[in-house]
């Protein structure tokens, strides 16, 4: 008996000892890939530096992103006549450390960018498998209410959502979301329609599995990694989406530091100061384009099938 | 072409017995496809029996209704295709009948299947050994402690171990290393392996081979029915083994039934069928057959093509290819006639001797095959 339990155990150790081995060698292909395309490790590098900026902002600058000194009002970056190193990207119309705002404005833009993809990610690729594999009625009400919503213009929809919601940033998330899931929803659908005829969806029913078991289990590790890829596409995306209606006052209220209204706030004094709107502008542009380099990288790795010569 | 004939088959339990206990049934069973054509009987009316042990050979040209049938056993047919009638009789259960839970937990455990490209088979995303260890999880075959809690390491190792013994059964070299390979590391012959041992996993009464060695070369194939006929000895699992070649047929099972656009037209046993065959158009199959040993160069193929199942010819379905058609063929049903001890076919040739087929079948018998 003992002997016996020894050899489970021993049997246990031996199995872990192999997936430990097999992910670290999975991980090591993946930074091979990687290592062969710098301009993607280099997108990853930027985005893994905003997502340690947001997440330690207050640790990093110092100071309150919402309180500024008014006899400091547009002062100039660093480099500019005039300028500190004080305030090494000059201060904005209330006297407040632009730098410092920035900093604190990539917390809401990946906050809101990451929950609203996730959102979208988990209701499109729900409701997508579902209509994909079950077809019939239910794939013909949902894909038809995804049509409706792809005919409105992504912003347009969002501007009346939020204008009909309020802003907020939960309001902004759930506006975001409620016309983002229908890209997932159309990914997903379309690459269960490919994989339920295949035959090893039929050995699985041969097998004894049931239909949910067959999608969750069987169906869906297959076409996780296309909509990963797609999710990080999307991320770029949903961040201009926040910061455009940040910029039309309908997205974060002010009372939080946002790139958006950073960059609509300094758009009247554009003249006299410019780097006001420049900066967060420039933050906003960096981030995008960093996740767009890294999404498509990520796309080549994962799933070659999409490759673009 | 394999290494055991066909006479070293028979064990001591074989003698003694009289009557081989039938474990599958099927009663005039159809299954039809309603098309824009109309409706599609791809199978039609098909009576079997399937005995324990037995290896029964179904051979016919693609698009005759052999995979049909097999799907039908298990009621997986896909809509709108649907059984219109007839009864699927395993361990005394209609199938047909019988709610889709319980039917699922016959599907893989009672009842198993191995397909035809076990590249595509297999699921690209999951190591094969997790495979074959699901089929065990699916059905509960090592119940030990909680049941349905995947992370149970006692469990998960006694899984493990007999997910090993079944690799190692079915001839996967170091079964301990390639347990966390994926499917797309094995090759063909072993990813069929692979499928056998999942098949096998939930140690199933019967099972249903669906062209399983059309996709391997010669060799691998050799192999695989030879693994395939140790299964059957071994474990007792009877066989159904659908297949266009009818000297595989010949070489791998000891009973033979012939389908031709949907219906059986010839059974017998497989000296009968091969040696005798009755129908015109098995012996059409069998001409079609190249040999080492020929005098004629040319084989010789069936004139014209296999009907639109739509749209099947009336009275025998061959009728329009056979060199021996009379106008009586051309009308109404045709019945089974006898033509031999257990052999039957479906040809007014035999008109003089008309009988259905009873399908006993003693174990006497089946020595002699």
């Amino acid at each position: 008996m003992a002997v016996h339990a020894t050899i489970q155990k021993v049997s246990w150790m031996y199995t872990w000892r192999i997936r430990l081995r097999l992910w670290r060698r999975n991980l090591a292909d993946f930074w091979y890939e990687l290592e062969q395309r710098p301009v993607t490790l280099l997108g990853g590098l930027i985005v893994l530096a905003y997502v340690i900026a947001a997440i330690f902002a207050p640790q990093i600058t110092g100071r309150d992103p919402t309180r500024g000194k008014l006899l400091l009002r547009f002062e100039p970056p660093a480099w500019e006549a005039g300028g500190s190193w004080e305030y090494p990207l000059g201060t904005d119309d209330q006297g407040r450390d632009l730098l410092t705002r920035i900093i604190f404005g990539a917390r809401v833009s990946l906050a809101v960018g990451l929950l609203s993809v996730s959102a979208s990610v988990i209701i499109g690729t729900a409701l997508g498998a579902l209509a994909g594999y079950y077809r019939g009625w239910l794939d013909n009400v949902l894909s038809r209410f995804a049509d409706l919503l792809l005919a409105f213009p992504f912003l347009i929809f969002a501007i009346g959502m939020m204008a009909f919601l309020g802003p907020g940033f939960a309001n902004l998330v759930l506006a975001l979301a409620f016309k983002g899931w229908v890209e997932f929803y159309r990914l997903v659908r379309g690459e269960m329609l490919a994989e339920r005829t295949k035959e090893y969806v039929d050995a699985a029913r041969v097998a004894g599995l049931g239909n949910i078991a067959i999608i969750v289990s069987e169906i869906l590790p297959n076409i996780i990694q296309s909509v990963f890829v797609l999710g990080t596409l999307r991320l770029g995306y949903m961040i201009i989406m926040e910061a455009s209606l940040s910029f039309l006052g309908l997205g974060i209220p002010p009372s939080i530091p946002a790139w958006g209204s950073m960059v609509s706030s300094g758009r009247n004094y554009l003249l006299m100061a410019w780097w006001v709107s420049t900066f967060p502008g420039f933050a906003i542009l960096l981030l995008v384009m960093a996740i767009n380099l890294f999404g498509e990288g990520l796309r080549d790795i994962l799933d070659p099938r999409l490759k673009i010569e | 072409m394999t290494s055991s004939t066909r006479g070293s088959r028979l064990s001591d339990k074989d003698f003694g017995m009289n009557e081989s206990q039938t474990i599958l049934e099927l009663k005039n069973l159809t299954t039809v496809f309603p098309t824009r054509r109309g409706l599609v009987r791809a199978v039609s009316n098909i009576s079997l029996k399937l005995h324990e042990g037995e290896i029964l050979g179904i051979v016919g040209e693609s698009g005759s209704g052999k995979s049909v049938t097999l799907l039908s056993i298990l009621r997986l047919i896909s809509s709108p295709g649907r059984i219109e009638s007839g009864e699927v009789l395993f361990d005394g259960r209609d199938l047909c009948k019988l709610p889709e839970r319980e039917v699922r937990r016959i599907r893989g455990k009672d009842i198993a299947m191995v397909f035809q490209d076990p590249q595509s088979t297999l699921n690209p995303a999951f190591p094969v050994g997790e495979q074959i260890r699901e089929s065990l999880r699916i059905h509960n075959i090592i119940s030990n402690g909680r049941s349905w809690w995947p992370l149970n390491p006692s469990r998960t190792a006694a899984e493990k171990a007999r997910v090993i013994k079944l690799m190692s059964e079915v001839g996967i070299s170091s079964p301990m290393d390639r347990f966390h390979e994926y499917p797309h590391q094995f090759s063909g012959g072993m990813q069929q392996r692979a499928l056998i041992a999942i098949a096998l996993a939930g140690e199933p009464k019967v099972l249903l081979a669906d062209e399983p060695t059309t996709s391997l070369d010669v060799t691998i194939q050799a192999q695989i029915l030879d693994l395939m006929r140790h299964i059957n000895q071994e474990r007792g699992t009877a066989i159904v083994l659908v297949t266009h070649n009818l000297d595989l047929a010949a070489e791998f099972c000891q009973r033979i039934v012939v389908m031709y656009a949907g219906r059986l037209v010839e059974i017998g046993t497989v000296d009968q069928v091969t040696e005798s065959p009755q129908h015109p158009y098995t012996r059409g199959l069998l001409s079609c057959i190249p040999r080492i040993s020929a005098q004629r160069s040319r084989i010789e193929p069936i004139p014209g093509n296999v009907p639109d199942l739509a749209d099947v010819p009336a009275g025998c379905a061959f009728h329009p290819r056979c060199s021996e058609a009379q106008t009586a063929c051309q009308e109404g049903p045709i019945p089974f006639f006898g033509v031999g001890a257990r052999h039957w076919a479906r040809c007014l040739r035999h008109a003089n001797f008309l009988r259905e087929p009873d399908w006993t079948w003693s174990s006497s018998e089946r020595m002699r095959v």
